[in-house]
């Protein structure tokens, strides 16, 4: 039997038959769309890493030698790794079976997967993209996102500081962090690290720091209370003393998140410290109502 | 099995349209008309250590499947090489020792055109003597295009479509291929001079 007569046996016996038109859109849209959805997902994690280690300071880390590369890579949040590291792996599979190339290594498929979404990923992150989701998620208190966007970027790395500069003496600064504290920061010239005699930051800058070593050494002065009077209130988070040899300015578009982040930390410590004293009034009040009512 | 006879003369493009519109005995002249061709083709590509009528048939049972997807305005041969290319290729993923191409600075970089056909025919003919004997020496990426270059006589256009490689990519495949072909053949000592 030719091969002509194997083939059309087997349509006539309806045991080959034609896929319909539907049916092959809708197969190659499932694929298109699946990696679509992978590739997006994957950008957004990316970008979103990429995005967050800038903004907590970490990513400054990796000009800080080996030790700062080991650091870095302490403070990466394995579950989004993991996560985007799955999506990768599905990706470069889809891939794999839906092109035809004369052999393409799954390792070679992954490793340019993750090569290209990294690329564009720091692209996203350069954006004003995720600064715009985290204002809006922080507005809205959108589900899902809003811790998501509420943890990463704003955990500094061990080691590290990063706040907007208060006030500038010679070599030294003070820094006012997230967590509504301050920190003294005594810089150092270093030829190693390129870090000049003269301190090239000004009042207003948001900068990260990389501690050389850390004391604690005042337990005052941390954040403004309500009426401006600073000098007592539980929450003031006590002044720390730092050296260093690296001070970077954080680009401008991250600035923005973190200013926003320390009123933000501000505000609160106001309204906590104005409750508080609201409290002790109304109390005070009342202790004096039952004094003159024993009186009468 | 009676095979019925279609009018002669008939282009693939409208043989295509009948099958389309439900004339199943004329995907038959399809097969009838490729079979050879699409064997002869597996062969140099996979040079003969496959199971190329078991491939072959895969092909036109693979085309007859997804054949709604083939637009009867389009050309027939390039869809159908097309898809004999992918399971010649899906076949060659199952050898271990092929080269693996996978940074292809051909593909990135634009080439000039290298010219298409050999001028003399006598050219030509040493060309196909010289790959009867040599082909499996070439990487499959100069492999593919030659064999349907020289054997298939297809022009680039169709190359470039059925590879889906712009068309400078082929003719840069093709140039290359040759210059590997005549290094191959001074290595092998074989008179031949383009």
């Amino acid at each position: 039997m030719t091969m002509r007569q194997r083939i059309l046996q087997a349509i006539h016996e309806h045991r080959l038959t034609m896929k319909p038109r539907w049916r092959m859109f809708l197969s190659t849209s499932f694929s298109f769309s699946t990696v679509g959805a992978l590739a997006l997902l994957l950008l957004f994690l990316e970008s979103f890493l990429i995005y967050s280690v800038y903004q907590n300071g970490s990513a400054f880390l990796l000009r800080s030698g080996w030790a700062g590369i080991l650091a870095f890579f302490g403070t990466l949040p394995w579950l989004p790794i993991t996560l985007g590291l799955g999506a990768a792996v599905g990706l470069g599979i889809l891939i794999n079976q839906r092109t035809q190339t004369y052999r393409l290594p799954f390792a070679y498929t992954l490793g340019m997967v993750i090569a290209v979404i990294l690329g564009c990923s720091y692209v996203i992150a350069t954006t004003t993209l995720h600064p715009a989701i985290a204002g809006f998620v922080e507005a809205h208190n959108t589900p899902v996102l809003h811790p998501f966007y509420d943890s990463l970027p704003k955990t500094e790395a061990n080691q590290t500081v990063v706040g907007e500069v208060q006030d500038i003496q010679g070599q030294s600064m003070t820094v006012q962090n997230r967590q509504g504290g301050t920190v003294r920061v005594q810089v150092q010239a270093s030829e190693r690290t390129g870090n000049s005699k003269k301190l090239n930051v000004k009042k207003g800058d948001v900068v990260v720091v990389i501690e050389k070593k850390q004391e604690q050494l005042l337990a005052t002065n941390a954040a403004p209370a309500a009426d401006g009077n600073d000098d007592e209130h539980d929450d003031a988070k006590p002044e720390d003393a730092v050296e260093s040899e690296y001070v970077h300015i954080l680009p401008e578009k991250y600035q923005r998140g973190v200013r926003n982040d320390i009123a933000e930390k501000l505000k609160e410590m106001r309204e906590s410290v104005k409750e508080r004293e609201d409290g002790a009034d109304t109390q005070s009040t009342g202790d004096k109502d039952q004094t003159l009512l024993k009186e009468r | 099995m009676a095979e019925t006879a279609h009018p002669p003369g008939q282009t693939d493009e409208d043989i295509a349209k009948r099958v389309h519109a439900g004339d199943t005995e004329a995907f038959g002249e399809l097969v009838q008309r490729y079979e050879d061709k699409l064997k002869r083709y597996g062969y140099r590509f996979l040079s003969s250590r496959e199971h190329i009528e078991d491939i072959v048939q895969n092909v036109f049972l693979s085309a007859y499947v997804n054949f709604r997807s083939f637009d009867p305005e389009r050309r027939f041969s390039p869809w159908i090489y097309r898809i004999a290319h992918n399971a010649f290729v899906n076949a060659l993923k199952r050898r271990e020792r092929e080269p693996l191409p996978f940074f292809d600075p051909d593909v990135l970089f634009p080439h000039p055109v290298a010219a298409q056909r050999p001028d003399r025919d006598l050219e030509m003919k040493q060309w196909r003597e010289v790959l009867d004997m040599l082909v499996e020496k070439l990487d499959a990426k100069y492999r593919e295009p030659i064999v349907l270059f020289y054997f298939q006589e297809l022009d680039y256009n169709e190359i470039s479509e059925i590879l889906r490689l712009p068309v400078s990519t082929v003719g840069v495949r093709i140039s290359r291929g040759r210059q590997k072909l005549t290094k191959l053949a001074a290595e092998h000592n074989l008179n031949f001079s383009p």
